[in-house]
């Protein structure tokens, strides 16, 4: 495919392994970027990591149930607080982050961050599915020398609402009204897009998150 | 601006890739052949979305397909769907593990359960609803390989609708594999009003039969499996015309 394999030393990841997700794509592409993720449930080991991805498909109900089982949730808010470790949420992985969702039925997430996760609004069809251009906010580090507007792979019926307050750590991205594409604060990242899937710049959104100081 | 999106789809029957025509199949090349020959991975920078599709009649020898679906799956970085005769949870669960992201369900969309059982694992968006139709006998849409025909057209479009799936995929039987367009007339008649994204598939021979189809306001993306209309660079020339011709797919540097 004519790009060159670049080869970091690894500072450790992990792909936490919550049983509500398919793994194997964001494992090739780690894999090429040169990485050998580790991916388990162990709460031990994911204590251990400098780099955390939490992925996700399927529903937000699932999903957190599983989180709570293996006690993820907890160690995901503690790390926050104290701001260690990098984690990066991915598609459904960044909506538990929020405070709740309406997926299937009113449950609660991890509550980082204040939004709710409802069903895209409007006449245009559901799920949201296929490239869409994000607009990144300056300075953004998830996004560096990738050009402004570019398109990542999207495939959700589910969003955060864009508010104003998420000026400055939040992507945005359209369709039919403005909603959440990727956040960053202090150090937490996530997409709602898979960056796994989106071509060129979603490996480069990996790369960038391959070379962030842990 | 959600793109539109140009999707390429491999046959696969017992070892080899094929060109089909009205359902029939020849045999093309190998997994070799698609490489050394076809130059298959550098369709990579052209295609938004890459099918694969299982069409041996022989489904119990699966190692071989497996195989060449693992290498094709580590090398591209869009979304790829895998389908063909899947009839149970235990398929779906290989092909995630082989590098799907969606799963091509077309005989078993009436199977609920697998359905339910499907998107609560994985979630609806990970699952494509293809259906095949023919105008030439009389309306009618067909499963099990083109071979067994369902119900009325009406009556399957309300079902479809209400299917907890992400995509539907829809495949003329007489325009397949003839190069000579696709079936425009029955997209703007009966695609309309669908509440999911569509795909469409079925006599695309050129660059301006993508245009064609990619240009209808309510389709989500078009989907050609012709393997010899677009050897080599094919692909790529027809990517760059398309840029240049549409606004909504996204720019490449090819």
């Amino acid at each position: 495919m004519g790009a060159s394999i670049p080869n970091y030393l690894t500072n450790n990841i992990t792909i936490i392994n919550y049983e509500a997700s398919n793994l194997k794509s964001l494992n090739n592409s780690l894999k090429y970027l040169g990485q050998n993720p580790l991916v388990t449930s162990d709460i031990k080991e994911i204590e251990n990591s400098d780099k955390i991805i939490l992925p996700g498909v399927g529903s937000f109900l699932t999903g957190m149930t599983s989180l709570k089982k293996f006690k993820i949730d907890q160690l995901i808010k503690k790390k926050f607080i104290e701001n260690k470790s990098i984690i990066f949420g991915i598609c459904l992985g960044l909506q538990l982050f929020f405070k709740s969702s309406e997926e299937k039925k009113i449950t609660k997430g991890m509550g980082i961050f204040q939004g709710k996760v409802e069903r895209f609004s409007g006449k245009l069809k559901v799920p949201h599915m296929g490239f869409n251009n994000v607009k990144y906010p300056p300075n953004s580090k998830l996004f560096k020398d990738i050009p402004q507007n570019s398109d990542f792979y999207f495939a959700n019926s589910f969003r955060v609402k864009y508010e104003n307050t998420y000026s400055g750590i939040s992507s945005v991205t359209t369709y039919g009204e403005n909603f959440i594409s990727a956040i960053e604060y202090k150090n937490l990242f996530g997409t709602q897009f898979h960056p796994e899937k989106s071509h060129k710049y979603g490996l480069k959104i990996l790369e960038n998150f391959i070379k962030f100081n842990a | 601006m959600l793109k539109k999106r140009l999707i390429f789809s491999l046959l696969y029957n017992d070892g080899y890739f094929c060109l089909s025509r009205n359902f029939r199949l020849q045999k093309i090349g190998d997994y070799k052949w698609l490489i050394d020959n076809y130059g298959f991975y550098n369709i990579y920078n052209a295609i938004d979305e890459l099918i694969i599709l299982n069409v041996s009649r022989d489904k119990k020898n699966t190692e071989k397909f497996y195989k060449v679906l693992e290498l094709i799956t580590a090398n591209f970085y869009i979304p790829i769907s895998i389908g063909g005769g899947i009839k149970n949870i235990k398929q779906v669960d290989d092909y995630f593990n082989l590098g799907a992201d969606k799963i091509i369900i077309n005989s078993e969309l009436k199977n609920i359960k697998l359905i339910n059982e499907i998107s609560s694992k994985y979630g609806a968006q990970a699952i494509i609803g293809s259906i095949d139709f023919s105008l030439l006998k009389k309306k009618a849409f067909f499963i099990n390989n083109g071979k067994t025909e369902v119900e009325s057209f009406e009556d399957y479009k309300k079902f479809l609708n209400k299917l907890d799936i992400g995509e539907l995929m829809f495949n003329s039987i007489d325009f397949d594999g003839t190069g000579q367009g696709l079936d425009i007339n029955f997209y703007n008649k009966n695609c309309k009003d669908f509440n999911k994204p569509i795909l469409i598939s079925g006599g695309v021979g050129k660059t301006e039969h993508i245009y064609e189809g990619l240009k209808l306001d309510f389709v989500n993306g078009v989907v050609t499996a012709n393997l010899l209309n677009f050897v080599k660079d094919g692909l790529i020339k027809s990517r760059i015309i398309l840029q240049k011709k549409l606004e909504n797919i996204v720019m490449r540097s090819t």
